[in-house]
């Protein structure tokens, strides 16, 4: 509630509240546009994420504060918190703009080779075995039909895109890292037996 | 770890992920997502929320964004602060912009962020091309809520390089003109003219070709920009 009185002052052009509305929130905003960049491949190019930055603040005064007024703490849900979604679409829009879009089919082709030069060791023959074959993959994606929704998420964030167990806990409802840890060994065993039974089996 | 099936595991599931992708989708709102994010979702909400996900490369992106650390690394220039901060007495909290170029024989709307009035409808642009419908008249009329209010700007063709402009401004809840307005004409951040909103309407007669900005103040404020290019 007092955030939402803090934002009402802002929005009413009070310049000591926008003024420590900017102070407290810059260093969240302009780090984590930083970050995000990081995660995009992006070396640390300060006129980026200045640009980013004063883009950022632009959009959210504009329209008589349409961005700002969209914050009603659901839930408990803080400005910082909320200001860190804003600035990650935010950075997201503008890599979009900034580059042409490439079709998932064109990115799964790009990322074999990829893949293919950082597993260079013996442990992986399976992966590049499977790698080489396009039509082995589209059979065990059958395996993946019959998960649950909390190990299809888990493979998403987990396996996909490497988000920490640590991090799915409040997604998936378990309250522990071992129950966690044990929900992802038995998701493989049950991948590992059902590839098993789509005659590929893995040695290692 | 059993990093090798997970590799392979990951592969399959770019592929299986393939099948679901939408290019569209009906993604909730920044609140929400940071609710996800935090726990604070019901069960029922946080179940929708992560079928969505399963569909939805952006939502799924920011998702895993969210869990970046946020220790901060870098300082904020001052000069960066000090522009942000200044952002508030420098900005024109509502914008109208609006492209038209003259023709032969009507004008032509090239694009505006307002709605145009056809036929006593109101509809977008967009919408507007859509249908197909010709969006070249002697007359554009177009129309923007700013604030509490209504911006109503009506471009007539005089000849082949001169428009004339009637602005009219509504209260948006009771729909009677509005008193108290002053509407400024510039070209090159040169004032050209300025005129009270007498009976809700204010009228430049003659403005030639030239991009213009038309800055609207209320009780001496500014309350918002009419950007008009006319080519």
């Amino acid at each position: 509630m007092r955030e939402i009185q803090f934002l009402k002052k802002c929005i009413k052009k009070d310049k000591s509240s926008w003024d420590k509305f900017v102070q407290v929130y810059s260093s969240l905003i302009y780090n984590y546009i930083y970050k995000i960049l990081l995660t995009r491949g992006k070396i640390f190019d300060a006129e980026m994420v200045s640009d980013i930055y004063q883009e950022l603040f632009s959009s959210l005064i504009k329209d008589d504060f349409r961005k700002l007024r969209q914050f009603k703490a659901k839930n408990g849900a803080t400005i910082a918190s909320w200001l860190r979604v804003v600035t990650i679409n935010f950075t997201l829009d503008f890599l979009r703009k900034q580059k042409p879009v490439i079709s998932l089919e064109e990115r799964l082709d790009a990322e074999i080779p990829n893949l293919r030069e950082r597993l260079p060791d013996q442990r992986v023959s399976y992966a590049d075995e499977v790698l080489l074959n396009k039509e082995k993959l589209e059979v065990l994606t059958d395996c993946l039909e019959n998960l649950d929704l909390d190990d299809k998420y888990l493979i998403e964030m987990n396996i996909y895109r490497d988000i920490s167990l640590e991090e799915l806990k409040h997604a998936l409802g378990l309250s522990s890292r071992s129950a966690i840890d044990m929900k992802k060994a038995r998701l493989i065993k049950r991948l590992r037996e059902c590839f098993k039974k789509k005659g590929y089996e893995l040695t290692v | 770890m059993d990093s090798s099936i997970e590799k392979v595991i990951k592969l399959i599931y770019q592929k299986f992920r393939q099948r679901f992708a939408a290019s569209r989708l009906d993604c909730p709102d920044e609140e929400t997502i940071v609710c996800f994010c935090e726990g604070k979702l019901s069960k029922e909400a946080r179940e929708d929320f992560k079928k969505h996900i399963l569909k939805c490369e952006r939502c799924a992106q920011i998702v895993s964004l969210y869990t970046l650390d946020i220790t901060p690394e870098h300082s904020v220039p001052e000069y960066l602060l000090k522009k942000a901060k200044d952002i508030i007495d420098t900005a024109a909290p509502h914008l109208l912009e609006i492209k038209i170029v003259i023709k032969k024989k009507f004008l032509e709307l090239v694009s505006t962020n307002g709605d145009v009035i056809l036929d006593n409808q109101i509809l977008p642009l967009p919408v507007l091309r859509s249908r197909q419908i010709e969006d070249s008249r002697e007359e554009v009329e177009i129309v923007k809520e700013f604030k509490d209010s209504i911006i109503n700007i009506n471009i007539e063709k005089k000849d082949n390089s001169r428009v004339k402009l009637i602005i009219k401004i509504y209260d948006k809840n009771t729909s009677l003109p509005v008193e108290g307005f002053r509407i400024s004409l510039f070209k090159k951040e040169v004032e050209l003219e300025s005129y009270l909103v007498d009976s809700g309407k204010v009228i430049f007669d003659k403005v030639d070709l030239g991009i213009y900005d038309l800055q609207v103040f209320q009780n001496s404020n500014l309350l918002g920009l009419i950007k008009l290019e006319i080519r």
